[in-house]
């Protein structure tokens, strides 16, 4: 949480920081120093000791520099002026004959992301990369992919890359590690790295070199390499069989990952690479502590989908250890539901009955529902599941009774010959079961099988009597059904109740639903009893079929999403949450403009959220405009937004224009391609319930920065008739230029 | 993987250490951790993962801290609790203890380590044995010539050549851990013997090593069949190990690191009788009492003992005035756990003991429900494994031609041991 720090504490930090005193003593030197990091860890400003710290950069003692290297990098974006200064001593460090310091220099020099110093750091960098420590190279590796945001040009350069390709074949592991994940953010835009039969090979016959960590990466890595011959496929299982030995789960989700990959197109043995990665996968759930323990248990999940069965003779491994968390509980639970088969279905459905005991109500009803769900899968385990919620029942706790009836409800449907077992049980639940919707399923079943209770009907008119202080409306809508359904069948008894029920919800219920189907019933009542009994009471006796939702086989399983977050959410929520995400972005960039659009720019975002694709506009294909017209225009149109584009250095300006025309944005001038301050003038006449506006653009490329800026001029009388325009016409802007492929 | 930040947070959610490794995400999405961390709990939909629009924490806790990673790609968060794990185990082997403390302590090696551990939101050199020997506690002068330590550039990365040892030994510890899962009538529900061997090693040079243990696929293929062996399953093993060798004909050979290490682990999943088997009788009289008669049964050989057994019983976190009747051992009531503590010195196999509890319970009920935890053992049974498991030699062979001794122990624990209870 930031907050202020006074200028008090600046000022006492920095006498002290010059005191000859201090200097000295180099343990009170670092107290200091650690002070400064610790605040500013905490949030509080220090950027103005800028200097101070620069000058305590020089020194002999290591741990000395690595904090003011550290604070240096935090601040050197906003001192972009004074981080020049800290470029000297750093050139010196790199020079050092130690090679820590060496890479402690260049790893800092790379983190300072300053357009400006790019030159200072061109040099050592490409030195870094030959130097005869490991240490340093494996910096100087990383330092291409931190200087590509900052520098593209220097470092998408052919040599550079080459000389990357080349450092592949360092005898480090780590610098080879690091190259890997270098190339392939460098070369994102092609696809990342490419990995041949040769560099595969390579990779695969140092795989025990590399650490856990550059396992799991060149794994990862080697999925881009698909051995041509069945041969090579098994050879180079042989050799990657001992990563799924490893002690770091990590290395193993990796390894089987790869495996899957491999035997893609033999579902024989992929069967087998199933079996081979079960017993690594189970003892991460029962010795990889909690976190890494739920990343399988999603894993498992995720694959049984596929391969439903698999882990069906382990079922005993996923029972809930009393001091698991909940979460891995949950997921435990969720885990044997699925698995639960013909054989298991007993054992399982015993074991989660235990759960219903447990001090989470959540889990308790979790599990109940988890033991319908069972019940209504496997048509032969229903007895005893059905048995297994009565004893439950029995427990007499609200959460409990609740979900034993909502679990019951289904079931009835599915098997009528249970139904003879569960009306007896209605009466005791009244008193319970308080809550809205469970209290709804228990007003239907009484409706639907309350008739062979002797006091059903008066269970009911309990109910009836106390229906003012009903809030929930289901309830009420309920209670009008199962009334009316009792009506037909024990009349006498019935009548009275029901007519005070109608009455009362006809006259004095606040809400429509109930009101409606009050006056429904009673005009139906009034017209025809024998018409109402037919509608009523008919549709009860339709056959049901009851489809979970997240049954297996629903999903669709990309064995390449294992190892990503896809099977922690499913597949269907990530996608949802990846859209979501990408459209966050989208307002973000249209909410940064600079300082006097940004209001505008705010309206503009807002409006998206309001109405999203409310009103749209098309650009027309065929316009023209003199360059007079639009030099005029441009000086009247006070309309004006900023928006700001990524530029993707590999895109020529020229390339940019004809896509943009192809858009329908045309270009009115541009400067030649080569300049280092390109621009272009562009219009377009936007079409928005049928009123034509024009807009006018002008195109800035910053080359450095790669980024872009379009202000844009909008031919509209209003700013708030303007707002979807502006939207729209910026989003249509945006989507051309990146969508380069 | 690729790691945005890393954060270390205290109970209330604020930030004692952060470590910006990308520079793509603005520092301050911390702030919504917390709040959405509480937001979860409330919906009782935690989880270690919490992705926002912009990115995603990856988190675990330990002790009163939070270790926050987070992410903006689609990551491996396999791979990123592996490192989030190895991390606080790195700390560990530094401060011994990880907490609040001992983060504001060691504020400043923290940084160092956290500067090496990671670059660019990849993991590079994650050996404590090796980030020891370059970053100390005392910190350094430059004029020492502080070099990275041979092991960094080495081909043997874990080990650092030069060590130098007057007296050349090694340890070796054989412990098998049992995890046990009774369910409430009695049938064992889950049984498994993780082993680990652990050694200490205080050797010269760089000396060649080599195992020899009683493996039943090694017996079978040098035609000793009949000697006592043992399957072992899920055998992983320690970088050092050659697993070419170990695949090929079963050898353990390598060249270990210096000081202590686990050399190797392995689990049985054959089913064994419990060591330890307790049985209860529960008798609650609602209002008034409840009573506790516990068997505790040494299922091992005879010539055996178990040491520092403890039962730990839980009770009613309500109940009072316990009294305890019992032949061996004594009995101790912990109310801040709710539970009674039965402890018995030496315990020898074969035997069985009782104990008797007695609580008074509160005349008015409490309202809320309490879960049902189970009863816990713990135990250690030196000089025995239960697999069976044993040391037939450890060669160690280094050029200068030291003689080294080798110990071995062998020692049964209690992994997670539980028998549930009504």
């Amino acid at each position: 949480m930031p907050f202020f720090a006074g200028n008090d504490t600046i000022r006492e930090l920095r006498t002290a920081l010059s005191d000859p005193a201090v200097h000295a003593d180099k343990i009170r030197y670092r107290q200091v120093l650690r002070r400064v990091v610790s605040l500013m860890t905490d949030g509080a400003d220090m950027s103005p000791l800028f200097p101070d710290i620069i000058k305590a950069s020089a020194t002999a003692d290591l741990v000395q520099k690595k904090l003011t290297y550290l604070y240096i990098c935090n601040y050197a974006a906003v001192q972009q002026d004074l981080a020049l200064l800290a470029i000297n001593t750093l050139q010196k460090d790199c020079l050092e004959p130690n090679p820590m310091v060496r890479g402690l220099a260049l790893r800092t020099m790379c983190s300072l992301r300053i357009p400006s110093l790019v030159e200072y750091i061109q040099l050592p960098l490409k030195k870094g990369l030959q130097d005869s420590s490991a240490y340093v190279r494996r910096n100087a590796v990383n330092g291409c992919a931190k200087m590509l945001h900052v520098a593209p040009e220097l470092i998408q350069d052919a040599s550079m890359i080459d000389q990357l390709y080349g450092m592949i074949r360092d005898k480090d592991p780590i610098v080879v590690v690091n190259c890997l994940q270098a190339l392939e953010e460098i070369l994102q835009a092609e696809g990342g790295v490419v990995v041949n039969k040769n560099i595969a090979h390579y990779l695969l016959n140092r795989v025990q070199d590399f650490s856990e960590w550059g396992q799991c990466q060149v794994l990862h890595f080697l999925l881009k390499y698909k051995p041509s011959e069945e041969e090579e496929t098994f050879d180079i299982m042989n050799i990657v069989d001992v990563c799924l030995k490893h002690s770091n789960s990590g290395v193993i989700m990796a390894a089987l990952k790869y495996f899957l990959f491999l035997t893609q197109d033999m579902p024989q043995i992929q069967e087998q690479v199933y079996n081979r990665a079960k017993s690594p996968l189970l003892n991460i759930i029962t010795s990889g502590g909690p976190e890494l323990s739920y990343v399988a248990l999603c894993h498992i999940q995720y694959i049984l989908a596929t391969s439903p069965g698999l882990f069906n003779r382990d079922f005993k491994k996923f029972f809930c250890r009393y001091n698991d968390p909940l979460y891995v509980k949950t997921k435990k639970l969720e885990v044997l539901t699925e698995m639960a088969t013909d054989g298991t279905e007993g054992d399982i459905v015993d074991e989660l009955s235990m759960y219903c005991t447990d001090v989470s109500t959540d889990l308790a009803t979790a599990s109940i529902q988890a033991i319908g769900k069972i019940a209504r899968r496997l048509p032969t385990s229903a007895a005893h599941c059905v048995g297994t919620l009565l004893k439950i029942h029995g427990l007499q706790q609200e959460h409990i009774t609740s979900a034993v009836l909502m679990a019951l409800k289904d079931l009835v449907l599915l098997y009528p010959d249970i139904v003879t077992k569960v009306t007896p049980l209605l009466p005791n639940c009244v008193e319970l079961v308080q809550e809205g919707p469970a209290k709804a399923t228990l007003v239907w079943l009484l409706g639907q099988y309350g008739q062979t209770l002797p006091n059903g009907p008066y269970i009911l008119e309990d109910m009836i009597e106390n229906v003012a202080s009903e809030i929930s409306v289901q309830v009420k809508l309920e209670l009008l059904t199962a009334t009316a359904k009792m009506f037909f069948i024990r009349p006498a008894e019935c009548q009275d109740m029901l007519g005070c029920l109608l009455e009362y919800c006809i006259d004095e219920d606040s809400n429509m639903a109930v009101r409606d189907r009050a006056l429904m019933y009673y005009r139906l009542l009034h017209t025809d009893v024998q018409q109402a009994r037919r509608v009523i009471l008919g549709a009860a006796n339709r056959p049901v079929q009851i489809q979970d939702s997240d049954a297996p086989g629903h999903e669709v399983i990309d064995l390449m999403d294992l190892n990503t977050l896809v099977p922690i959410y499913g597949r269907r929520r990530w996608d949802v949450m990846v859209e979501e995400q990408k459209r966050k972005q989208e307002q973000t960039k249209l909410t940064n403009g600079t300082s006097n659009e940004t209001h505008m720019a705010a309206e503009v975002a807002e409006a998206v959220e309001e109405d999203n694709l409310e009103e749209t506009i098309s650009l027309l294909s065929h316009c023209s405009l003199t360059p007079q017209e639009f030099e005029t225009k441009w000086g009247e149109l006070d309309c004006v937004t900023t928006v700001h584009l990524d530029y993707d250095p590999t895109q020529s300006p020229n390339g940019l224009l004809q896509k943009l025309e192809a858009a329908h944005i045309f270009t009115m001038a541009s400067s030649p391609e080569e300049a280092t301050q390109w621009k272009a003038f562009l219009f377009a006449v936007a079409e928005m319930k049928d009123e034509t506006h024009v807009v006018l653009v002008e195109l800035c490329l910053d080359r450095l920065a790669a980024t872009m800026q379009a202000t844009c001029k909008f031919g509209a009388d209003h700013m708030e008739d303007a707002v979807p325009l502006i939207s729209q016409f910026g989003r249509i802007l945006r989507g051309t230029i990146t969508s380069f492929s | 993987m690729s790691c945005s930040m890393l954060y270390i947070l205290d109970l209330k959610g604020k930030v004692m250490i952060s470590r910006n490794y990308r520079g793509d995400i603005e520092p301050s999405v911390i702030d919504k951790f917390m709040p959405l961390l509480m937001e979860r709990e409330e919906e009782l939909q935690t989880s270690p993962i919490i992705s926002t629009e912009e990115v995603t924490f990856v988190y675990i806790k330990y002790n009163n801290l939070y270790m926050v990673a987070t992410t903006k790609k689609n990551a491996n968060v396999a791979l990123v609790f592996s490192f989030l794990y190895k991390v606080v185990q790195i700390f560990m082997e530094y401060f011994k203890e990880l907490e609040e403390e001992s983060i504001r302590d060691n504020f400043v090696i923290i940084y160092e380590l956290l500067d090496e551990v990671m670059d660019f939101g990849y993991p590079q050199t994650t050996d404590s044995k090796i980030l020891q020997e370059y970053i100390t506690q005392e910190g350094h002068k430059l004029e020492t010539q502080v070099r990275p330590p041979m092991a960094v550039t080495n081909a043997v990365s874990w080990r650092s050549e030069g060590i130098k040892y007057r007296k050349n030994e090694v340890f070796l510890d054989v412990i098998e851990s049992v995890n046990l899962l009774v369910s409430l009538n009695g049938h064992v529900l889950q049984s498994e013997i993780v082993g680990a061997i652990k050694m200490r090693v205080f050797l010269t040079g760089m000396p060649e090593l080599r195992l020899g243990l009683n493996d039943k696929v090694l017996f079978q293929n040098t035609g000793r069949g009949k000697s006592k062996s043992v399957e072992l399953e899920d055998v992983k093993f320690h970088q050092c190990v050659r697993l070419s060798r170990f695949e090929n004909d079963r050898t353990i050979s390598f060249i270990p690191p210096d000081g202590e290490f686990e050399l190797m682990s392995y689990r049985l999943n054959t089913h064994v009788k419990p060591l330890i088997w307790i049985e209860s009788v529960i008798e609650r009289h609602s209002h008034s009492r409840v009573e506790y008669m516990i068997k505790a049964k040494s299922q091992f050989k005879r010539r055996s003992t178990a040491n520092n057994v403890e039962i730990i019983i839980p009770c009613p976190s309500d109940a009072d005035s316990p009294k305890f009747k019992t032949t061996v051992g004594n009995v101790k009531w912990v109310p801040e756990n709710s539970a009674m503590v039965w402890s018995i010195k030496s315990f020898p196999g074969g035997k069985e003991y009782l104990m008797r509890a007695h609580f008074n319970l509160p005349s008015v009920e409490r309202e809320e429900t309490e879960g049902r935890p189970p009863i816990a053992v713990k135990f250690e049974i030196p000089y025995f494994t239960t697999s069976g498991i044993q040391v037939r030699y450890l060669k160690i062979i280094e050029k200068s031609g030291y003689q080294a001794l080798p110990w071995v122990r062998y020692i049964t624990q209690n992994g997670d041991y539980q028998l549930r209870t009504s």
